[in-house]
């Protein structure tokens, strides 16, 4: 990983997706950006594991990378046509170094929010506030994202609507991909460890609101 | 909150009309990518350009049709993959025709290949944004637990490609209209409000029929 590309990324994101799209240096962003992401979000993974412990952390550290990658390359295409149907018709390898760098930039935030993460953990934080800070985490790494698209798009019209329609999508299909691969936390109120569940417990939405109550009336507890 | 939505450039030095959007900033000398190529266009218009340009917007709908077909799996997915550029083949074959009588009836100085360029490269804006959702939309079709999700989110993309593709063509129509009289151009700005709503209607109404799984699934 190049760790100047990396330091970049963070600084000066307009200038790496003036680079990605206009072909210079995007085969090192692409690498660099791919190992970023794996790491950050198998250290993440890890972090999160750890409020379980023993196997689920290998299980949350190999999860977080399969589902960061997955959706990246489910919404590599949609990012492609967002931006052409909005007046940025640009090759694919250009769209692809985009997301791989935004993807870094938010694997990144990621690793950043890890210690964090852990920190709740060590201090015995219940489930449900747990799984707060970790969504919290993602919530901001999110932004750091959507900071390097957003300057990726350049100026021009349409820039607005493609953010916000690219978003969606994307809040859509990262969700649900993260949702079809968990327990990453571990199943509250049981002590084995499991790869995958088979419950059926609603919708992620559904999921967040039940957690967001729990932790603001409590009296009503559920777990 | 505002949203903007913007057009690639359209082709050809055309009159503007005086409502019409600012030019997009000037294309930049590299050969088009593929998406210039079809969305925007890049030669002289011609018949066959526009047909091609046209299937291929129904092939890039039938993608997401097949997507959607996945939740039900075997033959729903040929089905919707045929349902999904039904509703945009509708349009194409049934109202723009309409639309173009009532042009001619005002004589606006819009003609046939006009009408047919802006429909196809409408077509093609709605083609590919579909096409570009179908990956993330296979995911949810098959992994969803409530079927309502998946409803949700393929109504709202076929209706949002239909509001792209609406928009662009009126874009295009508009600009095209620049140098009409005024009677002509009230004309149109009759008529084209009139024909969008029953576009709309009419995709609608055929993805209604054409694409049953997707109502089902709630």
């Amino acid at each position: 990983m190049n760790v100047a590309l990396m330091n970049r990324l963070l600084r000066s994101p307009a200038d790496v997706a003036r680079d990605c799209r206009e072909d210079r240096d995007r085969r090192a962003v692409a690498s660099s950006a791919l190992v970023a992401i794996a790491l950050g979000a198998l250290l993440f993974g890890a972090a999160v594991g750890s409020w379980r412990g023993g196997a689920q952390i290998a299980f949350a550290a190999l999860k977080l990378p399969i589902v960061t990658l997955g959706t990246l390359v489910l919404c590599v295409p949609a990012f492609y046509a967002v931006t052409a149907v909005f007046g940025r018709p640009w090759s694919l390898p250009a769209a692809v170094s985009i997301m791989l760098a935004a993807g870094a930039r938010f694997s990144l935030v990621l690793l950043a929010s890890t210690p964090v993460v852990w920190l709740t953990i060590n201090l015995g934080a219940p489930y449900d506030a747990v799984k707060l800070v970790a969504s919290l985490a993602y919530a901001l790494a999110g932004l750091g994202a959507l900071g390097l698209l957003s300057h990726g798009l350049g100026e021009g019209p349409g820039r607005i609507a493609t953010v916000v329609t690219f978003v969606t999508i994307f809040l859509f299909v990262g969700g649900q991909a993260a949702w079809i691969l968990r327990p990453y936390l571990g199943t509250p109120g049981r002590d084995e460890v499991t790869l995958f569940t088979r419950e059926h417990e609603g919708g992620l939405a559904h999921q967040l609101l039940v957690s967001l109550g729990e932790v603001l009336s409590p009296s009503r507890g559920r777990r | 909150m505002t949203v903007e939505i913007a057009s690639p450039p359209l082709i050809g030095p055309t009159p503007a009309f005086p409502s019409a959007p600012a030019p997009a900033p000037a294309p930049s000398t590299d050969p088009p990518t593929w998406a210039q190529r079809w969305l925007v266009g890049t030669g002289p218009r011609s018949w066959t350009d526009e047909g091609r340009r046209l299937l291929l917007a129904l092939g890039l709908a039938s993608l997401f049709g097949a997507a959607l077909g996945l939740r039900q799996g075997g033959l729903a997915i040929a089905s919707d993959a045929l349902g999904a550029p039904a509703g945009i083949l509708a349009v194409a074959a049934v109202a723009v025709p309409a639309f173009s009588i009532i042009l001619a009836l005002a004589n606006a100085p819009i003609d046939v290949m006009d009408l047919a360029s802006a429909t196809s490269r409408a077509a093609a804006r709605a083609g590919l944004l579909l096409a570009g959702a179908a990956p993330g939309a296979a995911l949810l079709a098959v992994t969803c637990e409530e079927g309502s999700t998946v409803t949700v989110m393929g109504l709202g993309l076929l209706l949002f490609a239909g509001l792209l593709a609406a928009d662009r063509f009126a874009r295009e129509i508009l600009a095209r209209f620049g140098g009409g009289s005024q009677g002509k151009r009230s004309v149109v700005w009759l008529a084209l409000p009139a024909f969008l709503a029953f576009a709309a209607i009419l995709a609608v109404r055929v993805w209604w029929l054409a694409l049953p799984s997707l109502m089902e699934a709630s």
